[in-house]
């Protein structure tokens, strides 16, 4: 057995213990020694109260029991986020977690869906989608086995960040996370070399490592402050630069989806959890002071506030690389982007993730840390694009922001797909990262982005046939549909919370 | 959501007819593969193929990879008949002699190399069972490789708990390969037209984002003139392509300096008994022997580099490594990509898109890539195709580059002392293949990017079998103790001798009666 790898985790937010409980369920105590340091002086930002469906792999990865994990952090079911606003005017749609038909003799769904769109037994696209549908319908059940129309969907979760930093804090401290609190004062590096050798408490005490985890957030105080790696900024693509979060009520229907609704300076988040409502608004501060943004939000909640308004200031972008020296930075200190799709939570599960499969022993050669800082770099690409979409693609007028996004020159990548779904229907599918065809197809079509023609390969497939496809999907899609209970007796009789009184 | 306002006239007028325009292979299977997908709906596109005089020596083979199965597929096609009809045979990978110097060996199967335990990937093992001395090389956990070696060939029946995940690709006789293939698209409705091309006639077009020409006519040396909406380049070296690419620009993206083997003899000797199921490729002073078996004979193919040696000289190695070849035959062979294969209204497919060195038989593969991306982008209309182009360029470039490193690094990694060797050794890699080399001798790990061919157990095996062995591995590799692993790698190759045994012998699988080659 080689000599142990020491690893110090600096930040205990999602990211912080997140990572710790991912090594030390996966790399294991016999490969390294994990300390993890936080303050309780510093809070967390926490902003991913929602998820994609990837977390469920790093859950089960983990060996954690769903029930009881969405017990403890009040959690509900996602299948997807509605958008309200962004497109037409008073149109809304779904971006499902979920496909919306299989291919019909080789062509896309979609494909077929336009070419007989103007046929009156053809209904909107959403309707043949059960994922969609059960958002709308406010439905759950788990997802069948492969082939039937179960399986045409995944879902994911709703849940308060803070309790699940704290299950997660409580897995990890089990399978031998030494947790240290203290506020760092200094990090000291070799004079040779430029690695960190150490953090040193407020207390005087001194944590040594081989590899130093910048958890720390925003602050990105190992990477970003002691490092030195410059901040890419991509506030020319995604203007918005800080939020204002409320809690309220819960809301007894539990839907099964998160919403986002576009407003004048930005966009509003609805999260249902068992017991609150997240709720938050995105904005651009050159357009809404902190307490106009409060105001607002106060104003649109149904419930009364229960809490007072926390404002979160941020930038969009990433650190020129995530991995440099012997510092690996995961979470909000390696990048920031919105989280109008979820994306925070995924994107230190997939830095953990690239990270755990490239471990190296006592020091790194530089082609695995050039391989990290490759795939980190094409996730925040990737997922960048996707939100950047939305904005781009918008149809509202009501201020500056949503013109500007409207004509704003946008990467090329995104706009190489853009033009290809714009003139015939056509989205590639790539290997790694987010976010799979039929994302880009529901908020592509579902802001109003029609393809000019038809694929001409869709239109050498016999029509009779196509037309009868796109009809039992319609059918299959209600059929299963009605078979489902709500979101909320499934969630009541799955996992319900404990009371508030025996939580706190 | 409401329904969406499909503009189906606008500007655009449909495309009604291709034509198009090469020889062999190319030209064939892109012929009926348009004509099944395209021109037997009820309001078909007009299918044309102009042939021009073939280039195939009357030996040659068409090696390819297991993919090949799937566009034969798509052909409707089943392989088995297809191969006992024409006297192909499948192959399970490749044998490479004198690689990594005289007397050296390794094989190179369409399959993984043992198997995953807890969690770890087999690779990590076994860096680190070799660094502490394990002689097993990486191949040897391959039940393909085995099978093949010990004469058998690979059935999944017999491997019923899949330990491996082998699959054959299959040797051609090119010949009567295409006289199948030709009957079949002629039967399918493709119009045909056996000639030459006498003059093209282009037309000068201005479009907004765009200037430059459109091919408007063909005028073939029987007097006929072919008019269509999209003309496809299936020539093998852009006959028809470079007519619309601008004389001052770098249209084709050189390979030459990577690939030094410049012409191939091609020619046929006995066939081998048994039938071997795999092929071999052996090298020597200036180059590599190639042999293919097929039911009949074994099919040769010899690249070299003419700066190093001649023909005859070749001929004079294969004569006393394999007795007389019959009908031998010198091929040019052209190493490099077109820049922009998608020019105006034509599209170059197969080599005449992308020219890759014969090593690994990736050629109809890329057909096969092409033609799959042209399908899913055959052009809206006749006016517009500037974005289709883009795409078409851009993946087409990907998939060549990444099939390219994969057969570079055969050559970069030789550890012969001959002055052809050396220079193959010594030529700096792409980035890309320098990148996959690094971290697989450093950590076993192998960065794959979109658009690969091989997967990673294919890079593995190619990797390992050039004499690379990881210095590190996961650290999670650690966590079983060595004992637990000597006993694991035993069992596993007990395993695979066992299920080797058992095996069915090419002959008997390839009989009608047996059903092995339909896995």
């Amino acid at each position: 057995m080689a000599e142990k790898i020491k690893i110090a985790i600096v930040g205990g937010g999602t990211a912080g213990w997140m990572t710790a409980a991912a090594l030390a369920s996966l790399a294991t105590e016999r490969i390294c020694e994990l300390v993890l340091v936080e303050s309780e002086a510093i809070g967390t930002v926490g902003v991913g109260e929602a998820t994609i469906p990837a977390i469920k792999e790093f859950n089960d990865l983990l060996g954690i029991p769903e029930q009881d994990f969405m017990q403890y952090t009040r959690a509900t079911f996602k299948l997807g986020i509605e958008f309200c606003g962004w497109g037409p005017e008073n149109t809304s749609y779904i971006h499902p977690f979920g496909t919306f038909g299989e291919p019909i003799s080789g062509s896309d769904f979609h494909q077929q869906w336009m070419r007989f769109a103007h046929s009156p037994q053809t209904q909107p696209l959403e309707a043949y989608c059960l994922a969609a549908q059960m958002c709308r319908q406010n439905r759950f059940e788990f997802p069948g086995r492969e082939g039937d129309t179960h399986s045409s969907f995944a879902y994911a979760y709703h849940f308060d960040a803070g309790l699940y930093a704290r299950y997660l804090r409580r897995h990890a401290e089990d399978k031998g996370v030494q947790r240290t609190e203290g506020r760092i004062t200094e990090v000291r590096r070799n004079k040779d070399t430029g690695d960190i050798e150490a953090v040193i408490l407020e207390s005087g005490a001194q944590i040594s490592a081989d590899y130093f985890i910048d958890c720390s957030g925003f602050r990105s105080l190992l990477l970003g402050q002691s490092l030195g790696v410059g901040y890419e900024s991509w506030q020319h693509w995604l203007p918005c630069d800080r939020a204002i979060a409320m809690p309220s009520g819960r809301n007894p229907m539990q839907p099964p989806f998160t919403r986002a609704i576009a407003k004048a300076a930005g966009w509003q988040w609805q999260i249902p959890l068992q017991h609150r409502t997240g709720n938050g608004l995105v904005f651009q501060s050159a357009l809404l002071s902190d307490d106009e943004a409060a105001a607002s939000l106060r104003r649109s909640l149904n419930a009364p506030k229960t809490a007072t308004p926390r404002v979160i200031r941020f930038e969009a972008g990433k650190r020129a690389c995530s991995w440099h020296k012997n510092c690996i930075a995961i979470g909000l200190a390696a990048g920031f982007l919105e989280p109008l799709e979820s994306t925070s939570i995924y994107l230190i599960q997939s830095a953990i993730a690239h990270f755990l499969s490239l471990l190296p022993g006592k020091t790194a050669p530089p082609p695995l840390v050039r391989e990290f800082n490759r795939q980190v770099d094409l996730e925040y690409e990737r997922a960048r694009d996707f939100i950047i979409l939305h904005y781009h693609l918008n149809a509202r007028d009501d201020s500056e922001l949503w013109r500007y996004c409207r004509s704003m020159d946008i990467p090329g990548s995104l706009r190489a797909r853009i033009e290809a779904f714009r003139k015939r229907g056509y989205i590639e599918q790539y290997r790694f990262g987010l976010f799979a065809p039929p994302s880009w197809l529901s908020v592509m079509m579902g802001q109003g982005l029609m393809p000019e023609h038809i694929d001409t390969l869709a239109c050498s497939v016999e029509g009779v046939r196509a037309q009868h496809a796109l009809e039992s999907q319609l059918a299959m899609a209600q059929q299963t549909l009605n078979s489902m209970r709500s979101s909320s007796e499934f969630i009541g009789n799955y996992c319900a919370a404990a009371t508030m009184e025996e939580f706190s | 959501m409401s329904s969406p306002d499909i503009a189906t006239s606008g500007s655009c007028v449909p495309i009604r007819s291709i034509a198009i325009v090469g020889r062999d292979a190319d030209a064939w299977i892109s012929a009926l593969l348009l004509q099944l997908s395209l021109g037997a709906s009820k309001n078909p596109i007009k299918i044309t193929l102009v042939e021009l005089p073939s280039r195939l020596a009357p030996g040659e083979v068409y090696p390819t990879l297991p993919s090949q199965q799937a566009l034969h597929q798509l052909l409707g096609l089943d392989q088995k008949e297809l191969l006992n009809s024409c006297g192909g045979l499948p192959s399970l990978g490749y044998r490479y002699s004198g690689w990594g110097g005289a007397g050296t060996e390794f094989f190179q199967p369409y399959d993984t190399a043992g198997a995953a335990m807890n969690g770890v990937a087999f690779i990590h093992y076994w860096a680190r069972a070799r660094q502490r001395g394990l002689a097993a090389a990486l191949e040897e956990f391959s039940l393909c490789a085995a099978s093949a070696k010990r004469g058998k060939y690979f059935s999944a029946e017999i491997d019923r708990e899949n330990f491996s995940r082998g699959q054959a690709a299959c040797n051609l006789p090119a010949i009567q390969y295409l006289k199948a293939i030709g009957r079949l698209a002629l039967d399918s409705g493709v119009q045909h037209r056996a000639a030459e091309l006498a003059s093209v006639n282009l037309q000068q077009h201005q479009r907004s984002r765009e200037n430059g020409c459109s091919i408007q006519s063909l005028h073939l040396n029987n007097g006929e003139s072919i008019t269509a909406d999209l003309f496809i380049d299936a020539s093998g070296d852009g006959e028809l392509i470079s007519h619309l690419e601008q004389r001052d620009t770098q249209n084709f993206e050189s390979w030459a300096h990577w690939f030094p083997c410049d012409q191939a003899l091609i020619a046929s000797t006995q066939a081998m008994r048994p039938l071997p199921s795999f092929n071999q490729a052996s090298t020597f002073d200036a180059g590599w022997a190639g042999l293919y078996p097929l039911a009949a004979r074994t099919a040769v193919c010899a690249p070299f580099s003419s700066a190093h040696t001649n023909a005859d000289q070749v001929l004079h190695t294969l004569s006393r490594a394999l007795g007389t070849p019959q009908q031998p035959a010198l091929k040019p062979l052209l190493r490099g990509r077109r820049t922009n294969p998608w020019q105006g209204n034509c599209v170059a497919v197969g080599a005449a898109a992308t020219s890759l060195d014969p090593i690994q038989g990736t050629q109809l593969h890329l057909l096969h890539t092409s033609l799959s991306y042209l399908l899913t982008l055959i052009p809206t209309g006749t006016e517009c195709m500037q974005l289709e182009q883009e795409i078409y360029s851009d993946r087409l470039a990907e998939h060549s580059q990444r099939l390219r490193d994969f057969q570079l690094a055969h050559y970069a990694l030789n550890r012969r002392q001959e002055a052809f060797w050396q220079q193959c050794a010594q030529t700096p890699l792409p980035d890309s293949l320098q990148h996959k080399i690094e971290l697989f001798r450093a950590r076993g790990h192998i960065p794959l990017q979109e658009n690969e061919t091989f997967q990673e157990e294919g890079w593995q095996l190619l990797f390992a079998g050039c004499g690379l062995t990881p210095i590190a591995w996961h650290p999670r590799a650690d966590l079983m103790a060595e004992e637990e692993q000597i006993v694991a790698f035993q069992n596993m190759l007990k395993l695979i001798a066992t299920r080797a045994a058992r095996m069915p012998d090419l002959e008997s699988a390839m009989s009608p009666s047996s059903t092995t080659v339909q896995d």
